[in-house]
């Protein structure tokens, strides 16, 4: 029942309502996810297949992802005690991110992170009440949480250590970019990132070799 | 976001407006899809609102009693081949605090006029 020209954005939207309605019970999770598919059928069966409808539907998800966070939120069931400190540990992590911006390292990579842990924090809540996706979710939502501290640390360690810095950059966006490769996307918000890095290393290391010469 | 009882957001009123326009042409209910493509005709914006809003929008105003919703026959969707829609329609209190707006707001006329019993 899906469009023949279904294009990579719809796959996006999908990917990204069923991250979010993971661990809901039945009904709202199906209730949601069956709703997002039926529009995003109607949107994609109405227009011409193309750049301009991917796009389209691309603004369409993105526009709506804080809803959808904020949605999520009030129909979590926060039982755990992992699913609290989760929250606490990306709010944490997104102070350690505006700290880091402030010091004028390239947001990008901030917020890249932040979103990172912020979506393994969502995946650690969807493990609420629900025993049989416990360790999947569980493996999953500290994935995501490493990779986004991976990245996060490596922003920070950028000045004084370039090498260390840019190889934890790395480290934290390579996976993402893999995995979401099919996203079109993440890679190339990883190959930004990772660009930026390795430009921002190249150049503090420089700097740092220029005053050692001056000396 | 924090607001005061009884009034309506932005895009609460536009939805709830839309569903008059359908209900005078003729369409008692509506979808998803459909009311995110008349709130784009009605206004001046140049996307279609965001998925993210416009089913969070929805799913508040049903818990505030502005709309009902149920799922359309599966039969139905299958003769059509494709997925199954949800359809809202406007209840009495969806009206009501449409037109408690209207008369905030006296200049849209139409608006009024689209909520007189027919």
């Amino acid at each position: 029942m899906t469009v023949a020209t279904t294009p990579w954005a719809a796959n996006f939207a999908r990917r990204w309502v069923w991250l979010y309605t993971r661990g809901l019970g039945p009904e709202l999770r199906d209730g949601r996810r069956d709703e997002v598919e039926s529009d995003l059928w109607e949107q994609a069966s109405e227009a011409k297949a193309g750049p301009g409808l991917a796009l389209a539907l691309l603004a369409r998800c993105l526009g709506g992802l804080t809803a959808d966070v904020s949605w999520r939120m009030e129909h979590a069931q926060i039982s755990s005690r992992a699913a609290l400190a989760a929250l606490a540990a990306a709010q944490r992590v997104a102070s350690a991110g505006r700290w880091t911006a402030q010091r004028g390292l390239p947001r990008l990579t901030v917020v890249a992170a932040v979103l990172t842990m912020v979506l393994g924090a969502l995946v650690l809540l969807s493990t609420a009440g629900d025993q049989r996706t416990l360790s999947e979710s569980l493996t999953g939502g500290s994935v995501l949480l490493v990779l986004g501290l991976l990245t996060i640390g490596g922003a920070r360690l950028l000045r004084s250590w370039p090498r260390l810095g840019a190889a934890l950059i790395l480290a934290g966006t390579a996976p993402i970019a893999l995995i979401l490769w099919a996203t079109v996307v993440a890679p190339l918000l990883g190959v930004a990132i990772a660009a930026s890095a390795l430009t921002r290393a190249r150049a503090i290391r420089a700097a740092s070799r220029r005053g050692a010469d001056g000396a | 976001m924090r607001r005061k009882p009884g009034t309506l957001l932005p895009l609460e009123i536009e939805i709830l407006s839309a569903a008059v326009d359908l209900r005078r042409s003729g369409t008692d209910e509506f979808y998803g899809y459909l009311i995110a493509r008349e709130v784009k005709g009605n206004t001046d914006a140049k996307l279609l609102t965001a998925h993210g809003t416009l089913y969070k929008a929805l799913d508040r105003m049903q818990k505030a009693g502005l709309l009902e919703s149920r799922w359309e026959d599966p039969a139905i969707a299958a003769v059509e081949e494709r997925p199954r829609r949800r359809l809202y329609h406007i209840t009495a209190v969806g009206q009501a605090a449409l037109l408690r707006q209207a008369e905030r707001a006296p200049a849209n006329g139409s608006l009024r006029e689209g909520l007189q019993p027919s």
